[in-house]
């Protein structure tokens, strides 16, 4: 597990997110994908933003860069700051100077993420040429550096391939090397791994903890896989529905989920012990985002649920140190938690 | 990707497609149940047993269907394309004679077609749903859904014989001689003989015919210019080129077009194809001496000489197309170049 | 064109109407025209082969709407009557080329090898000639009749939908209830009524209706060329091809020509709109 690095700066805030809502118009109804999220970056750390598919974790870094797709999405609340600057009421031409400059973004997908009719190494060099105005001959020699930097063997041959004569693996490295350019402040990765295999994950995670000691950015790694979290961050917000339930150091979080869905993802990551053959799954599926649940979102799959949950949603509550909780409850998880866990065993 | 295997698929396939169509023209000529003798002597003519003989016997109509093929294939080889019964000269010194006025027509009207379809493709795309987006659209269904014929009329009489904006029928101003005979394009020959009155003329004329065979093709390109590039621009790295700050405009221009081209390139191959038909049309209307009306011509007179001559010209230019297109997709798309 | 309700839900028809106004441009034109098909006898004002030298030529007037032709006859009930033949032409062509084009297509893909080959290259060898210049060519070796000139459309154009219900063939074959229902011991032409046609219905009927268009424009383009039904007889495209003659009164050419327009822009109306429905699923099938 990943202990609290001494990072510079650690503890002064990069990016601040306030009551962000983001809401989708659809054919079926209005789909609140982001509602009331709240959240800090600070300098030099790894953030971490776990959840399922559909819990908002992607629109709100999507909505970071301003890339949310407009329509059918729009913003209807809250604000970002950056730099002290709301990166909601920018003019384009301003977002456009941040975005791969000061902030930039990995994708999911590297299979389609890359333009397939220009060369890796125009893809690379883009970013440069366009925030920090240097020449053809000068971006080169930064785009074979960077590509060496993240593991691309031959640079000199790979910067005039074209995506689809590389492996899945290269293009993410190539993704990296393009977010890594201009040194950005902030970089949000959007699962850079889950479309990958699992040894190249090993790889790219491992390099992208390299680079981020050597570059000095901050991380926000947005993923499903409490793996990935142990493995990159310093802290983490576990969101859901739309809404961020729980806000942890990484230390506390593992051993003490105080949210009964952390307390849930956790036990279902697959482990090798033999006294825990069954892989634990958290019953039930996310609801629907066109009728949500009265009361807390959670409440349907949550075996700690009272009729205080079913009626009225809780707030996020400050515990201090670091920690938030969403939960009427968040007191009895700890305990009951233990065991339930001792009763399975017991079987 | 291997050059020669390429080519020599391609040099299969054109021979196929040779001998298909010239077959097929072949098993129709043979076939038919009205006889061309008919079709072309006149009807005093026609009683006479002996006339009917010879006229036969000059055309090897009596040989079996085999044969008067084979030796046609033959001929062909040695660049023998036969002669026209109607004009009674070798086809091939009539199609010399008529392509090069198709030639210059479909390049404009291909040109017409490709400029205004992706411009306004281009333009319905980025204001999607707006009220140019609106027009625009409307403008290219109506271009797919106009009679060519219709089309070529009514220009005619509003924009020549009312309005006079445009010169009428043919292909230069009857007080104008054409200019020296070099590739047979008036506007080309006209530019290297430095004659520019002539190129002038001859460009208007080339307008109003233009238009109307390349209208269709028009709007078959600018709605896919306008359906591949909305497509585009809703995939995962353009999103990567705007979230590296690249600004919208050249997200399109140097993101997206290049990628929706490759499917607008399929779309002009197949509109082509369409052009050479509506030729025919257009050439009546507007008295195009082309090979349009050198078809129709001889498909009424059923002068099967020159109907197979212009379908093995035809047959050739749907090959040389469709080549330009292959070797643009190679041009635009890295993923055929190196497969 | 109703057959559209088939394939996509009424209720999605409804929504495609509301959500979309050139669809319900389209489905109104075509809509008004079949009524006029229908009736056309019943509306005409005129007898649409009575001559009447004496009111050749008369430009549009209350009495006569479009004005007159050469002969005197009324160019609005001629429109009307005529789109019984200009349209049941088009109609015809599509259905039968379907009819048969699925047939062929169906077996070939159904069969595959040599059979698939020959039949795909033969295909290619009228697609990729001007199905103008070969529609004049066979109708003109026929003689011309509307019999032949159908016929001719027909040969032309029942490639596209070879093409299309060979590839849904083929991949439905590889679909594994297709698989489950032959070791179940389904003989071949249960699994074609009964898994491959259903399912290959809705691409084709997509097809005939963006074609459908086409098929008008087509058969227009062939009777303005002299190769429909002999002269008497009322049809848009020759009537064109008469008011050319007529070069300086407008209205001879005009009218017929605007029915045609009319039409071929309501088909490809419902053409787009249920080409944009469907998309992206069918497209790649269809272009």
């Amino acid at each position: 597990m990943a202990s609290k690095k001494q990072d510079a700066g650690r503890g002064e805030v990069l990016l601040q997110i306030e009551h962000l809502s983001v809401a989708f118009h659809t054919v079926e109804g209005v789909h609140n994908a982001v509602r009331d999220v709240s959240y800090t970056v600070q300098k030099g750390e790894t953030l971490g933003v776990v959840g399922e598919s559909g819990s908002g974790k992607s629109v709100t870094a999507l909505s970071i860069m301003r890339l949310v797709p407009n329509p059918p999405g729009e913003t209807t609340g809250g604000k970002i700051l950056f730099d002290s600057r709301d990166l909601l009421s920018l003019p384009m031409e301003e977002i456009n100077r941040i975005r791969g400059n000061e902030i930039s973004m990995i994708f999911q997908e590297p299979m389609t993420s890359l333009n397939p009719i220009h060369t890796c190494g125009r893809q690379i060099m883009e970013p440069l040429l366009l925030h920090k105005g240097c020449g053809k001959q000068e971006a080169r020699q930064r785009a074979l550096e960077m590509m060496r930097l993240v593991g691309i063997p031959i640079p000199e041959q790979r910067i005039k391939e074209y995506p689809h004569q590389l492996s899945g693996g290269m293009r993410q490295r190539v993704m990296i090397a393009m977010a890594l350019i201009c040194q950005p402040k902030l970089l949000i990765a959007d699962e850079p791994t889950t479309a990958l295999d699992v040894t190249i994950q090993a790889q790219i995670l491992e390099l992208m903890k390299r680079l981020k000691r050597e570059l000095n950015s901050s991380i926000i790694m947005i993923t499903h896989d409490l793996g990935v979290i142990a493995e990159m961050c310093d802290r983490v917000v576990v969101m859901y529905a739309g809404q961020v339930v729980e806000i942890s150091e990484i230390d506390g979080l593992f051993d003490h989920p105080y949210h009964p869905y952390t307390e849930g993802l956790i036990q279902s990551i697959p482990t090798i012990r033999p006294d825990r053959p069954k892989l634990y799954s958290i019953e039930g599926t996310v609801p629907n985002p066109f009728a949500m649940p009265k009361g807390c979102s959670f409440a349907p799959r949550c075996r700690y649920a009272k009729d205080l949950c079913r009626e009225k949603s809780p707030a996020l509550e400050d515990l201090g140190g670091g920690r938030a909780v969403r939960c009427w409850c968040w007191r009895d998880t700890g305990k009951r938690s233990a065991g339930t866990e001792e009763g399975g065993e017991a079987q | 990707m291997n050059i020669l295997r390429y080519l020599g698929r391609r040099l299969l396939f054109t021979v196929f497609l040779l001998i298909g169509v010239s077959l097929m023209v072949y098993i129709i000529s043979y076939m038919v149940p009205s006889d061309p003798v008919v079709a072309n002597l006149s009807a005093r003519n026609i009683d006479n047993e002996e006339m009917v003989q010879a006229y036969r016997e000059k055309w090897g109509l009596d040989e079996p269907f085999y044969k008067q093929y084979l030796t046609y294939l033959n001929n062909l080889l040695h660049g023998d394309l036969g002669t026209s019964l109607r004009t009674e000269r070798a086809v091939l010194d009539d199609l010399k004679l008529y392509f090069p006025a198709t030639l210059e027509l479909s390049i404009f009207g291909i040109l017409f077609a490709v400029v205004f379809g992706m411009l306004f493709g281009v333009i319905s795309a980025i204001k999607r749903n707006k009220a140019v987006d609106q027009i625009l659209r409307g403008v290219s269904v109506v271009g797919v859904s106009v009679p060519v014929f219709w089309m070529a009329l009514l220009l005619l009489y509003l924009l020549y014989l009312k309005w006079g904006i445009f010169p009428g029928p043919g292909r230069l101003s009857a007080y104008l001689t054409p200019p020296a005979h070099v590739t047979g394009l008036y506007t080309v020959d006209a530019i290297l003989a430095g004659d520019w009155a002539v190129f002038w003329d001859a460009l208007q004329h080339l307008c109003l015919p233009g238009i109307c065979v390349g209208l269709f093709t028009m709007g078959l390109i600018s709605r896919t210019t306008r359906s591949s590039l909305l497509e585009v621009l809703s995939l995962d790295y353009i999103r990567t080129a705007r979230a590296k700050g690249v600004k919208e405009k050249a997200v399109i221009v140097k993101h997206a077009l290049g990628n929706s081209l490759i499917s607008v390139l399929t779309v002009i191959g197949l509109g082509f194809g369409n052009l050479l038909g509506g030729m025919v049309l257009a050439e009546s209307v507007f008295g195009w001496p082309g090979i349009g009306q050198y078809a129709y011509k001889s498909a009424q007179n059923l002068d099967f000489p020159a109907i197979v001559g212009v379908s093995l010209l035809i047959a050739l230019n749907y090959v040389v197309i469709n080549m330009v297109v292959d070797i643009l997709y190679c041009v635009l798309d890295p993923r055929v170049r190196y497969r | 064109m109703k057959k559209i309700k088939y394939s996509l839900r009424s209720s999605s028809f409804v929504r495609m109407l509301r959500t979309n106004p050139l669809f319900a441009i389209g489905v109104a034109i075509c809509a008004a025209w079949l009524v006029v098909m229908v009736f056309a006898d019943l509306i005409a004002p005129c007898d649409p082969l009575l001559q009447d030298m004496a009111v050749r030529l008369q430009p549009p007037s209350a009495q006569h709407w479009f004005g007159t032709d050469s002969l005197g006859r009324d160019i609005f009930s001629r429109v009307l009557v005529g789109s019984r033949i200009s349209i049941g032409a088009g109609i015809q062509c599509i259905l039968i080329a379907a009819v048969v084009g699925m047939l062929i297509g169906g077996l070939s893909g159904y069969v595959g090898g040599i059979l698939d080959d020959i039949i795909m290259r033969i295909g290619e060898l009228f697609t990729s000639f001007p199905s103008i210049i070969l529609a004049m060519v066979i109708a003109s070796a026929m003689g011309a009749s509307l019999f032949n000139t159908l016929l001719t459309m027909c040969i032309v154009w029942w490639p596209n939908y070879a093409r299309v219900m060979r590839a849904m063939v083929i991949q439905v074959k590889s679909n594994e209830y297709v698989e489950a229902s032959r070791s179940l011991g389904a003989s071949r032409l249960r699994i074609f009524f009964k898994e491959i046609l259903p399912n290959s219905i809705g691409s084709i009927i997509v097809l005939a209706t963006v074609d459908f268009g086409n098929a008008i424009l087509l058969f227009a383009s062939l009777s303005y060329m002299g190769l429909g039904s002999p002269p008497p007889a009322p049809e848009w495209g020759a009537m064109v091809s008469n008011g050319a003659e007529q070069f300086s009164y407008w209205w001879v050419a005009t009218f017929p020509g605007l029915a045609i327009l009319s039409v071929s822009l309501g088909a490809n109306f419902i053409g787009d709109g249920v080409r944009d429905y469907l998309d992206p699923k069918l497209r790649k099938t269809i272009s």
